[in-house]
């Protein structure tokens, strides 16, 4: 038991240390750089997205039923959702125009929307709005298991 | 259609700092539930996948916070630099966060499994653990009963620790003689089981000669023995020395395989004291039995002999060692004296009457040897401590003896009543035959010897002195005073009386007397009289001729039935040849007037038994009827001494006439005869009747100066005074007085010894004319 817990933490560990301790050779050893990084986050997002709906097929039907199970489905849902706005804003961001913000100081202060594409990609900036109550019901979901333990 | 900004800064601000507490909490409840329950590989999979959620909402809000304020910063530039870390940090979060999601299945697999076989695992372990309540409900009863058993052998132990240490010594040897348990009660005594740690070999503990030889008890037991006892002692430091009786046991184990040997000790002190002291009361007992004078026999209720004391032996004729176990009627055989019939047997008359019995008067033992032997006896019962009879005692004496002296008594008593009656006969007879014999002798005196009447008054004179002699006899026979004694040597009685009896006879006499014979003291002429008797009737039991012997010896010792103060004893014995007599005319010899002749008057034996007997002396008569007769007579004996008699010196009287004789005598017609009598010799007699008279007549006579030159006195005189009395008062007056003393009891000590009472002659009624005269010139040394 305790192998298989230190296994998993050790891959994650190297799979996101790495990176970050060298940035530059990952992208470097590609030599892709600007939109090949986009590309790169999207497919993470695709991956993330993928589990996400992997997870939530596997948790449907009664096996997973029960207190903090509904919180739990109801995390992933948010989740997934979340992954597809931002996957969209990572995505159209790259479409828009730099017309589209309005800058004052130098700083975007405001946004210009000509489309329902516009109009979402402003709604993905305010992806927090679906990330928080995501993590509540997450909250929710453990609180709940730790009070039934 | 322009929009605020700001909203999208506000909102990524404000929604990545609640992101990052949110995320910050799930962290905490995501380890906190796991932490509950870390075996659950779901809730690490639950923990893991929240981590990596939080990893990535703490990478991504802190990368909007510092984005946020480095263009806020118009650090644009700085952002664009550290940008791609962000971006590839969120990434390799989103990979992760991926890899939990498609790893979600498997990770639930595993834990359905897990749960599965957690479940059964459970299941099993309920099982498991339902049969090991069972089998623990089973074992907690196990181990109640098995600490009930403990407990229950604990105090069992305790028990038989308590009874091991409260008995005898006791020990537990192992075949190696090694000591393994000993009580309390054997270390009181002996060392062991251990000594200074070590265990001792029971020959270290006790030693004992037995140790190490063929006579160890555990040896005998290792050899197959099966318990061996015996004795052994022990002396204490304080000198005390106990005895104890040592039992052995075989001592096997639970297989029942000998182990050793479990020895105990009985402390038997006082017992073998009290069996030592049983032992000497009991042999003290036996001597004493042994040593009573009586016969005694003990048996058992069924008659068998158990023991015979040395005088039961002696008279059975029985040892005691051929005697026990036999039935008493084969060794005690009793029958009636008198009918020769078997008496009943004593054990089964006190087994039926249950009390002491006493034997019938006539029983006579038949001894083994043949003897016959005259018993008293009494049987009683032997009763134990309960009152039961376990036997019967026999107590029983020889009384042949005694039966014999009771016949002895009974004829004495006999004789001396026929004796009486017979002394006062003759003393009448005597003076009657004195006047007819007088008279007889007067007349015949008167008469020339040519009268025709003279051959018929000879006859009438030898027929009186024939009642004279026979009157004698009846005196002799009658005698009640003691003889008239003398120390002589029987030799010369023994020897004149053969010579005067057997003189001109067939009977030759041989006589065996030797020189140191004792002297008796005795009456010769009684004794005399007494041998004549016997050597006559031995002469006349062998008509055919034959040999008497006579003997003679010094015998010292007590004889029973006569004086016991008397030690010295002079033995006759007279044997003849004849043809002996049968039992029952020895049991009736000296009956007075038993007589086997046929001229016998049948007084000869009945006066020698008398005379015997007045001697303090004994005869006996053994006979068979073909052996012969042998007469013994056992007479008081002195040790040697001289005969001394006083003889009293008498006057001498030249002369006869003119010589005043008085006479005293109660009867009229022997006062006339002697007047006759007297006048007839030349006397002048004067007569009075009786003692007083005489002396004073005498004392007058003295007076007138005319005193009596002689004095003849009877010696009897019924109601008067007797011429003893009146001789003393005379001799008193006159001692120079001459007296002389007549009397028909002629074997009257005063008739014998004369001299001693004062008299100077004696003459003895009937006396004829010559004899008178005789007495007269003797006492008076006269002249015929």
């Amino acid at each position: 038991m305790h192998y298989n817990r230190i296994f998993p933490v050790c891959i994650c560990i190297i799979t996101v240390v790495l990176p970050l301790l060298l940035p530059d050779s990952v992208w470097g050893v590609q030599q892709h750089g600007g939109a090949e990084g986009l590309i790169s986050h999207q497919i993470g997002h695709l991956l993330f997205i993928t589990g996400m709906l992997v997870l939530f097929y596997r948790l449907r039907g009664s096996s997973a039923s029960g207190a903090g199970w509904l919180d739990f489905k109801i995390f992933i849902g948010l989740i997934i959702l979340w992954n597809l706005l931002t996957f969209y804003g990572h995505w159209h961001r790259e479409l828009i125009s730099p017309d589209k913000f309005v800058l004052f100081a130098g700083k975007v202060n405001g946004f210009s929307i000509s489309s329902p594409a516009d109009a979402l990609f402003y709604l993905s900036r305010l992806d927090h709005l679906l990330l928080v109550p995501a993590f509540l019901f997450l909250l929710s979901a453990l609180y709940k298991w730790r009070k039934q333990a | 259609m322009t929009v605020s900004w700001i909203p999208v800064i506000a909102v990524d601000i404000i929604g990545s700092f609640l992101t990052l507490v949110i995320a910050f909490a799930c962290a905490y409840l995501a380890w906190d539930w796991n932490r509950k329950k870390r075996e659950d590989i779901f809730r690490d999979y639950i923990f893991l996948l929240t981590l990596a959620f939080v990893f990535f909402a703490i990478s991504r809000s802190f990368g909007h916070l510092i984005k946020q304020f480095l263009i806020f910063a118009d650090m644009n530039h700085v952002w664009q630099v550290i940008s791609p870390f962000s971006g590839a940090v969120n990434s390799a979060a989103f990979i992760i966060i991926f890899a939990f999601g498609i790893y979600f299945q498997r990770f639930r697999k595993i834990h359905g499994e897990l749960e599965e076989y957690k479940d059964n695992l459970e299941e099993l372990v309920a099982e498991r653990t339902n049969e090991l309540e069972k089998v623990n409900v089973f074992l907690e009863d196990e181990n109640r009963q098995r600490k009930q058993a403990e407990e229950g052998l604990r105090q069992t132990m305790t028990t038989l620790e308590n009874i091991f240490n409260s008995t005898s010594p006791t020990c537990i040897t192992d075949v190696d003689h090694k000591l393994v348990e000993a009580n309390e009660a054997y270390q009181a005594h002996w060392p062991g089981p251990t000594k200074d740690g070590k265990s001792i070999k029971c020959f270290e503990s006790r030693p004992s000669p037995i140790c190490h030889t063929d006579n160890c008890p555990l040896e005998k037991i290792i050899m197959g023995g099966d318990q061996t006892t015996c004795e052994t002692t022990r002396t204490s430091l304080d000198g005390i020395t106990r005895v104890f009786l040592q039992t052995t046991k075989p001592f096997k184990d639970a297989d029942g395989n000998l182990a050793g040997t479990v020895t105990s000790f009985q402390e038997i002190t006082e017992r073998k004291r009290a069996q030592e002291e049983l032992a000497a009361e009991r042999e003290r007992l036996s001597v004493t039995l042994r040593s009573i004078g009586d016969g005694v026999i003990t048996t058992d209720i069924g008659g068998k002999v158990v023991l015979l004391n040395k005088v039961a032996e002696k008279l059975c004729g029985w040892q005691m060692a051929e005697a026990e176990g036999k039935m008493l009627d084969e060794i005690f055989q009793i029958v009636d004296e008198k009918n020769g019939e078997p008496c009943e047997n004593p054990v089964d008359q006190v087994l039926t009457k249950g009390h002491i019995i006493a034997l019938e008067s006539n029983a006579v033992l038949l001894a083994r040897d043949g003897r016959r032997i005259n018993i008293s006896d009494s049987a009683a019962p032997i009763r134990d401590a309960q009152s039961r009879t376990i036997g019967v005692v026999l107590v029983f004496r020889d009384v042949t003896n005694q039966i014999r002296l009771e016949k002895e008594l009974q004829k004495n008593q006999k004789l001396e009543s026929v004796g009486i009656l017979a002394g006062g006969i003759a003393h009448d007879f005597n003076n009657i035959l004195s006047g007819v014999l007088g008279n007889i002798n007067l007349a015949m005196h008167r008469l020339d010897e040519n009268n025709p009447v003279t051959p018929l008054l000879q006859e009438a004179e030898k027929a009186s002195l024939r009642a004279k002699g026979l009157t004698q006899q009846l005196l002799t026979f009658a005698k009640g005073g003691s003889p008239i004694r003398k120390k002589v040597s029987i030799d010369d009685v023994v020897k004149d009386s053969a010579v005067f009896v057997l003189r001109g006879s067939n009977v030759s006499c041989e006589i065996d007397i030797p020189d140191d014979l004792w002297l008796v003291e005795i009456d010769p002429g009684q004794m005399s009289q007494v041998i004549q008797n016997m050597i006559l009737n031995a002469r006349e039991a062998m008509e055919g001729g034959g040999a008497v012997t006579i003997s003679a010896r010094n015998r010292e010792g007590i004889i029973e039935s006569l004086d016991v103060s008397q030690r010295h004893w002079v033995e006759i014995t007279i044997i003849d040849e004849g043809p002996g007599m049968g039992q029952e005319v020895v049991d009736r010899i000296f009956d007075p007037y038993f007589t086997t002749k046929d001229k016998g008057s049948g007084l000869g034996l009945s006066i020698c038994h008398s005379i015997i007997s007045q001697h303090n002396g004994a005869i006996q008569v053994t006979s068979t009827p073909v052996s012969g007769t042998i007469f013994t007579i056992i007479l008081p004996a002195l040790c040697k001494q001289k005969v001394h008699d006083q003889v009293r010196v008498c006057r001498k009287f030249p002369y006869r006439k003119g010589v005043r004789i008085l006479v005293m005598d109660d009867e009229k017609m022997v006062r006339k005869i002697l007047r006759e009598m007297l006048s007839h010799l030349g006397f002048e007699p004067i007569m009075v009747s009786d003692g007083q008279q005489a002396v004073e007549q005498y004392s007058r006579s003295m007076q007138q100066g005319n005193k009596f030159d002689l004095v003849i006195m009877d010696l009897t005189i019924p109601g008067g005074m007797g011429g003893r009395e009146a001789a003393q008062e005379i001799l008193k007056l006159d001692p120079e007085a001459l007296v002389i003393v007549s009397s028909g009891y002629s074997n009257d000590p005063i008739m014998s010894s004369f001299e001693k009472y004062g008299f100077c002659a004696a003459v003895i009624k009937p006396f004829q004319l010559q004899e008178l005269s005789d007495a007269i010139e003797n006492a008076m040394h006269l002249e015929s």
